[in-house]
């Protein structure tokens, strides 16, 4: 029978600190891949995954039961995004972003195979997200790769649900254009 | 109508992204479907929200980089300076390792064979533990570009090592009798200071006890004299008293 979180962070907090590490294999997909989609570098991603559950450890006894530890460990790993963020242009023009990097999807008749077209365009959604502000970023970021409902991450960004919501449209709206070139040429 | 103004009359954003994400009620759903009929502004978003959720799951991760986490036991025992050396150098870059792997062999070849001394003949280095009458580089001063080898026998070395070892001795020894030395007057001095005050502080608290003595022989005497008075007033009084009391008894005849 599984064990939960929960019952995870009771040994933990209890004398078994190694149970810790359950967690992390748990968890450390999900936050390297949040940290990632909000961060577009790979070694960044790392790092902040890296502290995400180095804060979460320190701070366990901090951890009231009542909320889901995925929330908890999530608004960590988002605090620590931001703080990245801010220290850089965190937003790119979509006209920057057409100068900076062209967009040709090589065609089937170059004999590239579908995987690296595939990796094409995930290069370019890296971008497009990238461009959005931090803001709107992370809502999509949760519920398009994390799969979360909206509540969930209304309550881990401690915002109303109708801002989520809205969050997510304008975001959508924004991708839309970004990613126009690429529907273009596919 | 255009598109912009069709979906800024609409309203509709928050509806539409919950039926986007299959969150919304049973009610919201029909009511959104039904609104869909009506507003092509709102059907070509959908359509192409869709679209964009299509190209945002291209991006999926590969590979996701094991976190290594060394959760330390709480009742361990602190580590050791050579332990935390260790998880050091494991987490160093490779560069780091390697410059530190530079400067070790530098440190090594400093303590075991090379001499750098800088004297009248200009800076002299020699470096080679292995051989033992190694070639000395020296470089003179007024002549930079000029080098000359010189062949030096380790006896001689060795005598210059001595020397030199005697030397540092009798340095420190200096230094050290100097500083005991300048210890022991400030010593002095501080013992003399510390005479000075006690004295002193006895001359003020030797007055000041006579001061309270004084005063005290004050009061006693103001004491004695209201005592005094008042057992003459009682004194007299009786006196006083007893005359009126009793008749005179000489008599008359």
């Amino acid at each position: 029978m599984d064990i939960s979180d929960t019952q995870i962070i009771e040994r933990t907090l209890g004398g078994e600190p190694e149970a810790f590490n359950e967690l992390v294999y748990r968890w450390e997909r999900h936050i390297y891949g949040l940290t990632l989609r909000m961060l577009g570098r790979d070694e960044e991603a790392k790092d902040a995954t890296q502290e995400t559950f180095i804060s979460a450890y320190r701070n366990l006894s901090k951890f009231r039961g009542e909320a889901k530890f995925s929330s908890w460990i999530y608004r960590i790993a988002l605090n620590i995004c931001n703080t990245r963020l801010r220290g850089r242009r965190n937003t790119i023009s979509i006209d920057e972003e057409r100068e900076e990097h062209g967009f040709e999807l090589a065609q089937d008749g170059d004999d590239i195979t579908e995987n690296i077209q595939k990796q094409q365009i995930a290069q370019h959604v890296r971008r497009a997200l990238q461009g959005l502000p931090p803001e709107m970023r992370q809502v999509i970021v949760m519920k398009e790769y994390e799969g979360l409902k909206f509540n969930e991450i209304a309550d881990i960004l401690s915002l109303p649900l109708s801002t989520v919501k809205t969050r997510m449209y304008t975001g959508l709206a924004e991708l839309k254009k970004r990613l126009a070139h690429l529907r273009e040429a596919v | 109508m255009t598109e912009r103004n069709q979906t800024s009359k609409c309203d509709s954003h928050e509806l539409l992204v919950s039926y986007l994400y299959d969150e919304a009620s049973r009610d919201e759903a029909l009511r959104f479907e039904a609104h869909l009929i009506e507003c092509p502004a709102c059907r070509q978003e959908l359509s192409a929200f869709e679209s964009v959720r299509e190209s945002l799951q291209q991006w999926q991760l590969e590979q996701v980089p094991g976190v290594r986490l060394a959760v330390a036991q709480a009742n361990e025992p602190r580590r050791s300076f050579l332990a935390v050396l260790k998880e050091l150098f494991t987490l160093m870059p490779i560069w780091a390792k390697g410059l530190g792997a530079v400067a070790t062999a530098i440190l090594l070849l400093a303590v075991l064979g090379t001499d750098i001394s800088i004297g009248k003949d200009g800076f002299t280095f020699r470096a080679d533990v292995l051989r033992k009458n190694a070639p000395v580089v020296v470089v003179q001063p007024d002549t930079p570009t000029q080098i000359e080898t010189v062949r030096v026998d380790n006896a001689q070395l060795e005598k210059f090592r001595t020397e030199l070892m005697t030397k540092v001795d009798a340095m420190i020894a200096d230094s050290n009798r100097q500083q005991q030395d300048e210890v022991k007057t400030q010593l002095i001095n501080f013992q003399s200071q510390l005479k000075d005050m006690r004295s002193a502080d006895l001359v003020k608290i030797a007055s000041r006890v006579q001061q309270h003595n004084l005063k005290i022989q004050t009061l006693e005497r103001d004491l004695d004299r209201r005592e005094g008075l008042g057992l003459s007033d009682i004194l007299f009084s009786e006196d006083n008293g007893r005359e009126r009391q009793t008749p005179k008894t000489g008599g008359s005849d």
